[in-house]
């Protein structure tokens, strides 16, 4: 008897069950010397400990970058990057880049056209003979 | 056209008057003037002797030879070399320090070492017990802690208004912890309690990583992490686990694993 694999009964979708953040790590690069880390030197010592705190599952790598500005840099779990220079911001302005970082999907930006966005084609699904309304000549 | 005459400056007047003006034409007029009115040219020892005796004037001021420009370091006296230490038989520079190599980093040390600075301090003004006597005798107490009790409190009590005695205290200080502290932060100290504060006061950190270790308010957190120095390629891969095969690698084609093998 050949191996047979299993039919897939479902597929998966993020957000249907259960939501598993796209955002997997942000380094956090700054400088020590140059003005323009002024605002992100302080944003790590005070809204980072907090925004760790509330995203446990995002990774946060710190680590300085002289003679360089100011940077963030997330990492999705579909293998792309997205890097946000955040030179001469306020800690504030930095904490929404964050939080942009964290709600985004990883994939390029997209203009959307339509009112309506959906995986499936047609909310009606695709036809089947089997279901609906039996037909009798 | 007619042509205006220019008139004469003073300096030229003056440097016309000056005996020495015409041997020392590479020198300017401000230096001239000044060199006329030395005893001695002011170059005199930059020059080769000629070996001529020198005469006396008859003013009384000592004529010395003709000035002749050194073309050579020939004859020349030097300075500073090891065969100039070993003729006039100095002794070798030796550094000392100022401060200790070593920072106290306990606040009682820090404590006791502030007021055994007081104790040495006052006791050279009165000149009449030793340093170490009255030393001895504070030692004997060091069972009940300095910074608690009634004991600080009479510490704290000890004005510091008179600037001389706040700086040899503070100085003593300095040498006894290893903490360096500003003038500008003793300045500002007028009691003994301040003084001992300043000494055990954290350091300011120096960039955000310090600042970060005496906060403490990452290191807790289990999905952060912290590096002191910028991340290198080699760290990234190293991270992942691939950068000990990239290295064996570029080892089996005998190819530089690193910049600076290059």
């Amino acid at each position: 008897m050949p191996l047979k694999a299993l039919e897939a009964v479902s597929k998966g979708q993020n957000g249907v069950g259960a939501f598993i953040l796209q955002c997997k790590r942000i380094d956090v690069h700054y400088c020590d010397w140059a003005g323009s880390s002024k605002g992100m030197n302080t944003f790590i010592t005070t809204h980072l400990p907090t925004f760790a705190r509330l995203n446990p599952s995002i990774e946060l790598h710190i680590s300085p970058r002289p003679t360089r500005h100011p940077l963030l840099r997330g990492h999705y779990i579909n293998g792309r990057q997205k890097a946000v220079c955040v030179k001469n911001l306020a800690p504030g302005q930095i904490l929404e880049k964050a939080e942009l970082l964290k709600a985004g999907s990883g994939e390029k930006n997209q203009r959307i056209n339509k009112p309506v966005a959906s995986l499936n084609g047609s909310v009606r699904g695709v036809w089947s003979p089997f279901h609906g309304s039996r037909y009798r000549l | 056209m007619r042509r205006i005459p220019r008139p004469q400056n003073a300096i030229d007047l003056v440097t016309a008057l000056s005996p020495r003006s015409q041997t020392n034409t590479w020198l300017c007029r401000p230096c001239q003037l000044r060199a006329a009115s030395l005893p001695k040219p002011l170059t005199a020892r930059y020059s080769t002797s000629t070996g001529t005796p020198e005469t006396s004037d008859s003013d009384g001021e000592v004529q010395g030879p003709p000035y002749v420009p050194a073309q050579t370091w020939d004859g020349l006296e030097w300075f500073g070399s090891p065969e100039w230490v070993a003729e006039t038989n100095r002794q070798p520079f030796k550094y000392k320090r100022f401060l200790p190599k070593q920072k106290s980093a306990d606040p009682s040390t820090i404590r006791h070492a502030v007021q055994r600075a007081f104790i040495e301090v006052l006791t050279l003004r009165e000149a009449g017990a030793s340093p170490d006597e009255l030393w001895k005798r504070t030692e004997s107490a060091k069972d009940n802690p300095p910074g608690e009790g009634e004991e600080a409190k009479k510490w704290g009590r000890i004005p510091l208004t008179d600037f001389s005695l706040k700086f040899a205290v503070a100085k003593r200080a300095m040498q006894l912890t290893g903490i360096r502290v500003s003038d500008a932060a003793v300045f500002g100290v007028h009691s003994a309690d301040r003084l001992i504060k300043l000494f055990t006061a954290t350091p300011k950190p120096k960039n955000v990583t310090e600042k970060l270790e005496q906060t403490q308010a990452l290191s807790k957190l289990p999905n952060v992490k912290v590096s002191p120095k910028k991340l290198t390629e080699i760290d990234k891969e190293t991270e992942i686990g691939r950068w000990k095969v990239i290295e064996y690698e570029l080892l089996q084609r005998g190819l530089p694993v690193t910049r600076m093998t290059r």
